[in-house]
């Protein structure tokens, strides 16, 4: 089916890495010319592991983008299409970074974002919500994993104003969005306050928030989190693990 | 301390990561320019000075360029791109069609992302937590194979990843998938041969090559 849009991307409405996609969109001015498939995931039924999503990325994870007008180039890993859009659509070189050592740095912290952040924070939504029994030293684990990479941040952050290139980049894109997810949901709450514990990511954090692509695109995912039974069984979630832990 | 080496890598002798990055060095032929130091996980080392002040993350592989003014990067998947780009004097691993550079990104996250840190939680979880948890080291096994499938899907159709020809995401994948088939699922419940018989051809095939079987076999 031809689309008429420039792209599609396949996505989901809370699924956190998505979004990254979406805010970079947002960011180039391509917003307007994606056509965004939310695929939805339920007990009935699994689009993202199903045609046609499947057939384009074997892995069936979201978000997976077409490129129309590169004859129907598809790409998947959130990070990995962040640097594609970047490198073909970025003309005015707003994120693109032209400094040889700069560019290793920008990988190296996408990765550190791919697999030092994302999956580790994305193992407390699984062990909060998704794990057939309830194990809280698991649940610590990846709750103590968030703050020691909370550190990290803090530690480069509170001698340079930013990660990268002396300026906003799509590594700040990449982080975001999990980094969000931690704070809002998955420490338990009161615990963990992070203007206290780490002052220089926390001015990141709200100079983000601040963005206009983050208020709109972030703002939307906000909106599909209200309308989905999410926050209803968070503090339920936090709760059983806090029991569970004092009974042993 | 200045070396007389063109890299130093900081490492681990048993961590997979540290691996990708030595067999890449021996492949283009650089390991003799590579002062190794393996850290010893037991005294912290990978958490102190030297190596925190390069990589506050505190994990390896670290690589410094001293013929780079002593260029620090880390994560192994960024060191893998930053040592092709820099010295694959002879091309080794180009990829001349600009799609298929995007394709390797992608299938490095992939690797970054959906295979290392999911195979390493299983190990983490059969060998490290403080309490046994048989369900958490099953999520992890079970992952471990839905990975290996993904892989047989696209493998049984194509005989290489990326650009038709081996490169640095068969070198990127291969440490972890090893660990997985020796060490991760528990012994005979998973027989590589029937259950992705793409995969294993591609793994008997990286194992084979020379500078894979001398670096790993250490």
């Amino acid at each position: 089916m031809l689309s008429r849009k420039q792209f599609t991307l396949y996505t989901h409405k809370t699924g956190v890495n998505g979004w990254k996609v979406a805010l970079l969109l947002e960011e180039l001015g391509l917003y307007g010319k994606t056509e965004l498939k939310y695929l939805e995931v339920d007990d009935n039924k699994n689009e993202v592991k199903a045609s046609p999503h499947i057939d384009l990325n074997p892995n069936g994870r979201i978000p997976t983008l077409v490129d129309h007008s590169n004859n129907d180039f598809v790409i998947w890993e959130s990070c990995a299409i962040l640097l594609y859009l970047v490198e073909k659509y970025d003309k005015g070189g707003g994120f693109t970074v032209s400094d040889h050592n700069e560019k290793y740095k920008q990988l190296q912290w996408l990765f550190f974002q791919a697999s030092g952040q994302g999956p580790y924070f994305g193992q407390i939504s699984h062990f909060l919500f998704a794990h057939p029994v309830i194990v809280p030293t698991a649940v610590q684990r990846y709750q103590d994993e968030i703050k020691r990479v909370i550190g990290v941040l803090e530690c480069v952050m509170s001698e340079q104003e930013w990660l990268v290139a002396g300026k906003f980049t799509i590594v700040d894109i990449a982080l975001f969005p999990w980094h969000d997810a931690a704070i809002q949901y998955y420490l338990p709450p009161g615990t963990y306050d992070l203007a206290k514990e780490a002052p220089h990511v926390n001015a990141w954090y709200k100079m983000m928030l601040e963005r206009p692509s983050v208020k709109r695109g972030w703002g939307q995912r906000d909106v599909f989190l209200q309308e989905s039974p999410f926050k209803e069984g968070l503090a339920a979630a936090h709760q059983r693990v806090a029991e569970a832990a004092h009974e042993k | 301390m200045p070396s007389d080496k063109r890299f130093t890598l900081y490492t681990h002798k048993l961590g997979p990561n540290g691996w990708k990055v030595s067999m890449l060095l021996e492949e283009l032929g650089l390991s003799n320019e590579t002062d190794v130091k393996f850290l010893e996980f037991d005294k912290k080392e990978h958490k102190q000075a030297p190596h925190i002040e390069l990589n506050p993350n505190g994990r390896i592989p670290t690589l410094v360029d001293h013929g780079n003014d002593d260029f620090a990067v880390w994560e192994s998947d960024a060191i893998l791109l930053y040592l092709v780009e820099k010295y694959d004097k002879d091309g080794k691993f180009a990829l001349p069609d600009a799609n298929d550079k995007f394709l390797q990104l992608q299938w490095l996250f992939f690797q970054a992302s959906g295979q290392g840190p999911y195979f390493g939680q299983g190990n983490h979880f059969l060998f490290s937590h403080p309490a046994v948890l048989p369900t958490a080291v099953k999520r992890y096994q079970d992952e471990a194979q839905r990975v290996i499938n993904v892989l047989e899907s696209v493998l049984s159709k194509q005989e290489w990843l990326v650009g038709g020809k081996f490169g640095i995401i068969d070198i990127a994948l291969f440490p972890w998938h090893d660990i997985a088939l020796k060490v991760l699922f528990s012994p005979g419940s998973y027989n590589a041969e029937k259950e992705a018989p793409h995969v294993h051809a591609w793994y008997k095939r990286v194992s084979e090559r020379p500078a894979i079987k001398k670096v790993w076999d250490e």
